[in-house]
């Protein structure tokens, strides 16, 4: 209330302050400003000892990639830099950065110890205020896990200077695709955030479809043709062992997710052409029917506090979004625009609900608030679909197909801005990614 | 105790190269399940794998806004970066004079300052609009207002120490932090050769303080 108070007189100051005389301060507001990335420079990090000086580089590397990724930052080469760091203990030279309108510097050092240990540590500088960002931190890990650390320090990075949640260290399951476009296997994989370090969860023998990673990051829920009709599995990231949920034997269910907490799965189960939303205990393996309309009410997805769900359905004539709570109760439908809208996904901060729209011939990804309010699109394509959150609830992941016979899926993110399209660079068709948690 | 990063990594492999076989394939799933562990500088690493420096410097509260001060005299620790004084006629340099011995006279705090033409306000309003740049700044910082204040020199220059944040609205105190560095940026990066203003009303410009309303920057 009182930062009310002080903005309402605030606002009446401002109001009054042309041509009157001026008690206090000049007050002026600004409202106006530019959405650029924020350009920073990470110098090569310093090697501690002979041995580090390849991880040094390598790990500094993949630090600039990580934030110029995002798309809110700009790196400035480092054949621009002027002042050329020669220890970590060195003083910046604010000056030398500034005249390259660098507005960050990540300074870091790095050493190995004869155990196969690395130890990075680094800093964060806001060269136009002429201050170190926070503390100086340092991160422990193996030698054999360059990359990871990398990202974490970028993730650091990212933070303290945006104030967004961190995402570089997180992995990414989905369907890797391989053969012809009639005949195409399909099998589920897990890679890095962006593309590396890629393995496979499944063979290809068994089509599968729409993993969804628990918000633990340790099981993965997918639909799988293995018994000629599309049913539900578990798998075990950790040890690939994998479970079939105990779903009905009349029926084909798929389109699972998790509950945040991971002890309860929503689904869809098709029986005698009526597709409605289940819910099951995964401890109690029961499921309880949570809709019940004649009509296809399918890709549910739960909001964060794991009290609402958010479905799709064609109840209305048109598939459109509606959302409900799990203990029960009349979908609320919140979306109206022109068009179809499916595959809900709750945002992992709450705030928004993504989903696929078509409209016009064209597939789209988009968000929405929960209410249905402030509709944004992302991407159009010829057929944009599957949006998955990344862990901070900052970019949006899904399949792009092209067209045509030899029409393919592959991978891209999205800001939610809109901004920073970009595809991932993998060496083979891929679709349905799920984001998993940021690592511990 | 810290973990392995690497002891459960396996090397990257390229799907034409991957196992057919389920169970080779379960070999070679595990991702790197164990955590590095990241510390302050000023302590030793800790059992818990745990980030420990995401909470910022300090906590930023909202300040109850300073009463109305009448125009003091310029602080002598202030540098002033134009000492040589330019040529001008005698009437002008006893003007000056007057308008110094004005400053210098501690004023009641009810006295006024004249007002500053709209077109400094405007020429500062687009100088520091033309650095602040939200394009780094996390969703909820863009929701949220900052006011800040700062002291200028004869110049129009940012006094450095000077720039504080008033209060802020419409976000927590991480996103006005955010915010508030982002505003300092503009300050500093547009500020550093000194705002466009005119010398005689410095009493005027002396204290500035600045609302910085990202509304019309946000996504809808």
């Amino acid at each position: 209330m009182k930062r009310l108070i002080y903005f309402g007189v605030l606002a009446f100051g401002l109001w009054t302050g042309a041509g009157m005389a001026q008690n206090g301060p000049l007050r002026i507001e600004i409202t106006d400003g530019v959405i650029e990335p924020l350009t920073f420079a990470v110098p090569m990090f310093e090697a501690e000892n002979i041995e580090a000086v390849t991880i040094a580089t390598e790990m500094s590397r993949i630090v600039a990639t990580d934030l110029s990724s995002s798309g809110l930052f700009r790196e400035v080469p480092p054949s621009r830099f002027i002042a050329q760091r020669s220890s970590f203990a060195e003083p910046v030279r604010y000056p030398d950065w500034r005249a390259i309108n660098t507005q960050a510097l990540v300074t870091a050092a790095v050493k190995t110890t004869s155990f196969g240990r690395l130890t990075v540590k680094f800093r964060i500088f806001d060269i136009y205020s002429g201050v170190q960002l926070g503390s100086g931190m340092q991160l422990s890990g193996s030698t054999k896990a360059v990359r990871r650390m990398a990202h974490k320090v970028a993730d650091q990075v990212y933070a303290r200077i945006t104030g967004e949640g961190p995402y570089f260290d997180s992995k990414i399951v989905f369907v890797s695709e391989s053969g012809p476009k009639d005949q195409r296997l399909k099998r589920l994989a897990i890679m890095d955030y962006d593309g590396e370090n890629l393995q496979f969860l499944t063979g290809n023998e068994n089509t599968v479809l729409a993993p969804r990673v628990s918000s633990d990051g340790k099981q993965v829920l997918y639909t799988s043709w293995e018994t000629g009709f599309p049913q539900i599995y578990q798998l075990n990231v950790r040890s690939a062992a994998r479970k079939r949920l105990p779903t009905p034997d009349n029926g084909m269910a798929f389109s699972p997710r998790f509950s945040p907490d991971a002890k309860r799965v929503v689904y869809s189960f098709e029986q005698g052409g009526n597709t409605d939303i289940y819910m099951m205990e995964l401890s109690s393996a029961r499921s309880a029917r949570m809709t019940s309309s004649p009509s296809i009410d399918t890709a549910p997805s739960f909001s964060p506090d794991g009290r609402s769900i958010v479905f799709e359905s064609d109840r209305s004539g048109t598939q459109q979004l509606y959302v409900m709570s799990v203990a029960g109760g009349t979908p609320k439908r919140i979306s109206f625009g022109n068009g179809r809208y499916g595959t809900p996904v709750w945002s992992p901060r709450g705030d928004l609900i993504a989903f696929t729209k078509q409209s016009n011939g064209r597939f789209g990804i988009g968000v929405m608030r929960t209410d249905g309010s402030e509709e944004r699109l992302l991407s159009a394509s010829f057929l944009d679909e599957g949006p998955s959150w990344s862990p901070n609830g900052r970019v949006i992941m899904f399949t792009r197909e092209t067209q045509g016979p030899k029409g393919a899926p592959s991978l891209y993110s999205v800001d939610i801005s809109g901004r920073n399209l970009r595809a991932l660079n993998l060496r083979s068709p891929a679709s349905d990614p799920s984001w998993g948690p940021v690592l511990p | 105790m810290e973990m392995d990063l690497g002891a459960q990594s396996r090397e990257a492999a390229a799907p034409q190269e991957a196992p057919a076989e389920v169970a080779q394939e379960q070999e070679a799933q595990a991702p790197e399940a164990a955590a590095p562990e990241i510390v302050t500088e000023a302590e030793k690493p800790s059992a818990s794998p745990e980030v420990t420096t995401n909470a910022p410097e300090r906590s930023v509260r909202p300040r109850s806004r300073p009463a109305p001060r009448a125009v003091p005299a310029p602080a002598p620790e202030t540098p002033d970066p134009e000492p040589e004084e330019p040529q001008i006629d005698p009437v002008t340099a006893a003007l000056n004079a007057a308008l110094m011995a004005g400053d210098a006279a501690p004023a009641g705090p009810e006295a006024a300052a004249a007002p500053l033409a709209e077109q400094f306000i405007r020429g500062m309003q687009l100088a520091i609009a033309e650095c602040w740049n939200l394009g780094a700044l996390s969703s909820a910082a863009l929701s949220t207002i900052v006011v800040v204040e700062m002291e200028l020199t004869r110049d129009g220059k940012p006094v450095a120490n000077s720039i504080k944040m008033l209060g802020f609205e419409g976000g927590d105190e991480i996103s006005a932090e955010r915010a508030f560095e982002t505003a300092l940026r503009a300050i500093q990066g547009c500020g550093a050769q000194g705002f466009e203003l005119p010398k005689d009303q410095f009493a005027t410009w002396r204290r500035v303080e600045l609302t910085f309303n990202p509304e019309k920057m946000r996504v809808r």
